[in-house]
């Protein structure tokens, strides 16, 4: 590793420990769709308390370590007791979610000073500090929200003894905002409390002094200004104040880059005297504290024995809710340099997160356990001579086992990559049928995407092929993750609760391999729900017009009169039309009124604004095939693999493959429609739907995914409209080109 | 790598984005998001340094700022911009108040009581209903900046082309943004490679990023660089030789 990034590693630690938790989640610019998750790759199904307790489903490599971590815990046989469960979740979800109910305890300081007569107004109170050392910047949250909380508390016990309006309050207030001054900037220190003021003042005078220094960077100071503190009887602050002496020692530890062994002796020192504390019951009430503070100084004193000592603790069990936390600085250390052998359970979550084969089959053999079962099995190979030995030890595992569906899912693949599909199909039929309850959505999805290539005719695929999402929402982090923990199923959303839909293989498949003749048959058969065979016929049918295939494309128009109600009359119009070419261009017509309309089907949910109207974010009609350049944004179902499944024929596949050559030669939608409605208009130019084609066509050089051609197709069209129909209403209704 | 051609690629807008007298904003400037960034090896007469500072998040009780909390290396001299992210709560309306304002005045132009920034930019995604916010906003930026800040947005680029409410904004530098464009890129893309440009608020710089393919750049902008990892020296060579006239 380069040992400039180690160095980096090594002062980012401290400050990520001390200072960064509680970072919001970042998200990516817009605009945000919203996404159909059938299975997630970061992370289990939600809700996560589900795979806390133990249903781990199949666990993908690609799961941050969190999650392996307390899969590790399970398939060992160390169960997380119900306190721990609620411990990674906790976790979890404060990585996940906002709290967006409560107020950021800042703004909560501030409102409350603000009471107090007189004071003055901030609007804003700056938390953190930066350093600056050369070219060296770094950024510390200085004052922490326990700082502001402690302040409001103190705050409100101030008032309630002395008055909102006495001296004693006003003194007490001004004395805190130069405190807090000294989080971004300073120092500023209070003076001393004027003589004769009361005890109770006087002593949080003491404290505020102390603690200014603290936030001022003065580390010595306050370390001593805390200590004499602590020896004041009387003082309200006796009991915190030896607790934070030590933590003046350890951020001065913290801040202090390049000074290797005065480092080490000052954290030798806190981790002395933190032992020291948590020996004296008096000061139990700072035991929790000082017990977190132990643990960021064993990290920073010596991160490569901690790790090791966390890893052995969270093995271990019954942590209660510590387990939090120790999982926590596990993970931070965990970025550290590789280790050539690391702990067990780092070794077993990186193997498993990594491509190799041999570490996960060294770990299998040197433990024979189930976390290295379903590793090494994850990563096997057909033609590797201990694949007998783990498939047999794998179908040794019972369906219960929390190890179950990994090993049946990595033992599946094995058995499809050696041509045993039978054996695998046996399998598949067994687990989605008989132990289908076992398993979370996503992991029911993912065998039926096995299941669907192995499937023996078009309704086996067709059943395969519909799955129930396990998700749907707005994932503005890009990772898997609703915004909000009760925005899984989004209200806008909820109408497809229970609805099974289309993932991209299937949807991959029809797209590329399933000719217009197999996709009636699916139209008019029964194995797909209404609002299936909706969406496959009008696609279909698109799909049939633009490639001439008249005698589907009518019977297909026949079915959509019943799917598509609103448009029935419009079918009904174009079936009537007696000429071919009168027929095709009633179609156009039809597909230039609905933006909707694409010879692609969508996985999901898909498109969700109505089919006759513009899609705000340009999803309008298709996009081209053809358009292969260099920058152009790539047509995403144009571009997705089809998953060969293995009923189709070869003829089957000829019909399809020749379609869809057909279909990539029609180009992108402003285009080919514009193009087809000036042919209409030089062919028929008294044809009265003329004007009308030629507004719509217009508006799809807008609003459609355009190319290189469009803009000079969109004035074309423009001037024919203007010129040669200038008194039509529609030509009203287009007043630029695009 | 010679200062020269990267210093005509600027242009000769210059003397409008900064004011006499105040450091000269280099011709390449690269993005330093949040992450542990080490920027040491940049020379500092050809890159500056955009660095984000904090994110603001403006909710329904309030606005929640989140500080920059990783490290960042450059070297001395460096011209240095601090960015500020503002994100709007997705699914409610934004709403201004009489506080919000001042609240986010306050915690933006915190980030540039840093010593060594020259500049702020702000960068925020504005749904039309936002935008009025935002016209206000930047005004009230603008009054309250020291003048020998510069105050540079960045900006879809549909925002630079057909949709100009940008107009008349007391700001200094727009930067379009030509990646993560999102259904708007072919157009803007296809307009460019056929030598079109951005309205003129929008001609002095232009956001491009490592990962994505570009089109035709107008001549004459400062580039903002975006990588979508942390900066090697590598990275910011490769893109510099792609972008270089």
């Amino acid at each position: 590793m380069n040992v400039k990034k180690v160095r980096m590693i090594r002062i980012i630690v401290p400050f990520a420990l001390v200072l960064s938790w509680g970072i919001l989640p970042a998200y990516s610019c817009g605009p945000f769709f919203p996404t159909t998750y059938f299975e997630y790759s970061l992370h289990p199904d939600f809700p996560l308390e589900t795979f806390a307790k133990g249903r781990l489903g199949i666990l993908k490599p690609t799961y941050a370590a969190s999650y392996l971590l307390v899969a590790y815990r399970y398939l060992a046989g160390i169960p997380l007791d119900e306190e721990e469960q609620q411990a990674m979740v906790g976790l979890w979800k404060g990585r996940f979610f906002e709290d967006q109910r409560t107020r950021p305890p800042v703004w909560e300081w501030l409102a409350m000073r603000e009471k107090v007569p007189g004071s003055q107004k901030f609007q804003y109170l700056d938390a953190t500090r930066s350093e600056q050392r050369g070219g060296h910047f770094l950024w510390y949250l200085n004052c922490t929200d326990d700082a502001f909380i402690t302040a409001r508390k103190t705050l409100e016990e101030r008032i309630e003894k002395f008055g909102l309006r006495s001296f004693e309050v006003r003194e007490w207030l001004s004395a805190q905002d130069m405190v807090f001054v000294n989080c971004p900037k300073g120092p500023t220190i209070p003076p001393l409390a004027p003589d004769g003021i009361h005890p109770l003042i006087k002593a949080d005078r003491a404290y505020q002094i102390a603690a200014a220094h603290f936030y001022a960077g003065d580390f010595d100071t306050a370390e001593n200004l805390f200590r004499e503190i602590a020896k004041d009887p009387s003082s309200p602050w006796k009991e915190i104040a030896p607790y934070l002496a030590i933590r003046a020692i350890v951020r001065k530890a913290s801040l202090t880059e390049g000074e290797g062994k005065n480092n080490r002796t000052l954290l030798a020192g806190a981790k002395a005297e933190l032992s020291v504390l948590l020996a004296d019951k008096s000061l139990s009430k700072m035991h929790p504290a000082a017990e977190r503070l132990l643990d960021l100084v064993q990290v920073r004193a010596n991160p490569e024995k901690r790790i090791k000592e966390l890893s052995v603790a969270i093995l271990k069990g019954r942590s209660g809710s510590t387990l939090k936390t120790k999982v926590e600085d596990y993970l931070y250390l965990s970025n550290l340099p590789e280790e050539e052998r690391p702990d067990e359970l780092t070794d077993w979550i990186r193997s498993f997160q990594g491509d190799n084969l041999d570490p996960c089959m060294r770990g299998w053999k040197e433990t024979h356990s189930l976390p290295w079962l379903v590793a090494a099995l994850s990563k096997m190979k057909t033609d590797h001579p201990d694949l007998r030995a783990l498939l047999d030890e794998a179908d040794k595992v019972i369906p219960g086992s929390p190890a179950f569906p990994s090993l049946s899912y990595y033992g599946i693949r094995l058995l499809l990559d050696s041509g045993r599909t039978e054996e695998a199909l046996r399998r598949l039929d067994q687990l989605l049928s008989k132990d289908r309850d076992l398993l979370p959505q996503s992991s029911i999805n993912i065998f039926l995407g096995l299941r669907m290539k192995l499937a023996r005719d078009f309704k086996e695929f067709l059943a395969d092929a519909k799955r129930m999402p396990a998700g749907i929402f707005y994932d503005f982090g890009g990772k898997g993750v609703p915004q909000e923990e009760d925005a899984l199923w989004d209200k806008e959303f909820k109408r497809f609760e229970g609805l099974p839909l289309l993932d991209s293989d299937s949807v991959g498949v029809f797209n590329k391999e399933i000719s217009l003749r197999m996709a009636l048959d699916a139209v008019k058969g029964d194995r797909l729900p209404e609002h299936l065979r909706r969406q496959v016929a009008l696609s279909a049918w698109v799909r049939a017009v633009l490639i001439d295939q008249n005698e589907i494309a009518a019977e297909l128009a026949t079915s959509l009169q019943g799917l598509v109600p609103e448009l029935k009359s419009e079918f009904a119009a174009s079936l009537s039309e007696k000429n071919k070419k009168d027929r095709k261009f009633s179609a156009l017509l039809l597909i230039l009124r609905n933006p909707g309309m694409t010879p692609y089907l969508q996985p999901g949910i898909g498109r969700l604004t109505p089919l006759d109207r513009i899609d705000e974010y340009r999803d309008n009609w298709w996009c081209s095939g053809q358009e292969g350049r260099e920058f152009a944004t790539p047509c995403p179902l144009v571009e997705s693999a089809a998953k060969s499944p293995a009923f189709l024929t070869e003829d089957n596949r000829k019909e399809g493959e020749q379609e869809w050559n057909a279909l990539l030669k029609i180009g992108a939608a402003p285009d080919y429609l514009t193009r087809q409605v000036i042919e209409r208009f030089k062919m028929k130019p008294q044809d009265p739907r003329i004007p009308e084609a030629l507004h719509f066509a217009v508006k799809s050089t807008r609003y459609g995914r355009v190319t290189r051609d469009t803009s000079d197709l969109s004035k074309e069209a423009f001037t024919v409209l203007h010129r040669r129909y200038p008194n039509s209403p529609w030509t009203q209704k287009t007043p630029y080109w695009f | 790598m010679g200062a020269g051609s990267l210093i005509r690629h600027a242009g000769a807008e210059e003397a409008m984005f900064l004011r006499k007298s105040e450091p000269t904003p280099p011709p390449i400037m690269v993005w330093a998001w949040e992450r542990p960034e080490d920027l040491s090896f940049v020379d500092p007469r050809e890159v500056g340094v955009a660095f984000l500072s904090r994110t603001i998040h403006i909710r329904s009780e309030g606005v929640h700022v989140c500080p920059r909390l990783q490290p960042l290396r450059v070297p001395e001299g460096a011209y240095l911009t601090a960015v500020v992210r503002i994100e709007t709560e997705r699914k409610k309306p934004l709403r201004d108040t009489s506080e919000l304002r001042p609240q986010m005045t306050s915690a933006i132009i915190e980030a540039v009581k840093m010593r060594g920034v020259s500049a702020l930019q702000i960068d925020f995604d504005a749904k039309v209903s936002e935008r009025a916010f935002y016209r206000a906003l930047l005004q009230d930026m603008r009054r309250l900046l020291p003048k020998s800040i510069a105050l540079s947005i960045t900006a879809l680029a549909s925002w630079c082309l057909h949709d100009d409410w940008l107009s008349g904004l007391p700001v200094d530098e727009v930067v379009p943004m030509l990646f993560r464009v999102g259904p708007d890129r072919d157009q803007v893309f296809f307009h460019l490679e056929k030598g079109g440009d951005f309205a003129p608020i929008c001609r002095r710089s232009i956001g491009i990023s490592t990962d994505e393919g570009r089109p035709r750049l107008p001549p004459g902008r400062r580039l903002y660089l975006f990588h979508p990892g942390p900066w090697s020296e590598g990275a910011l060579r490769k893109i510099m030789s792609e972008v270089r006239p």
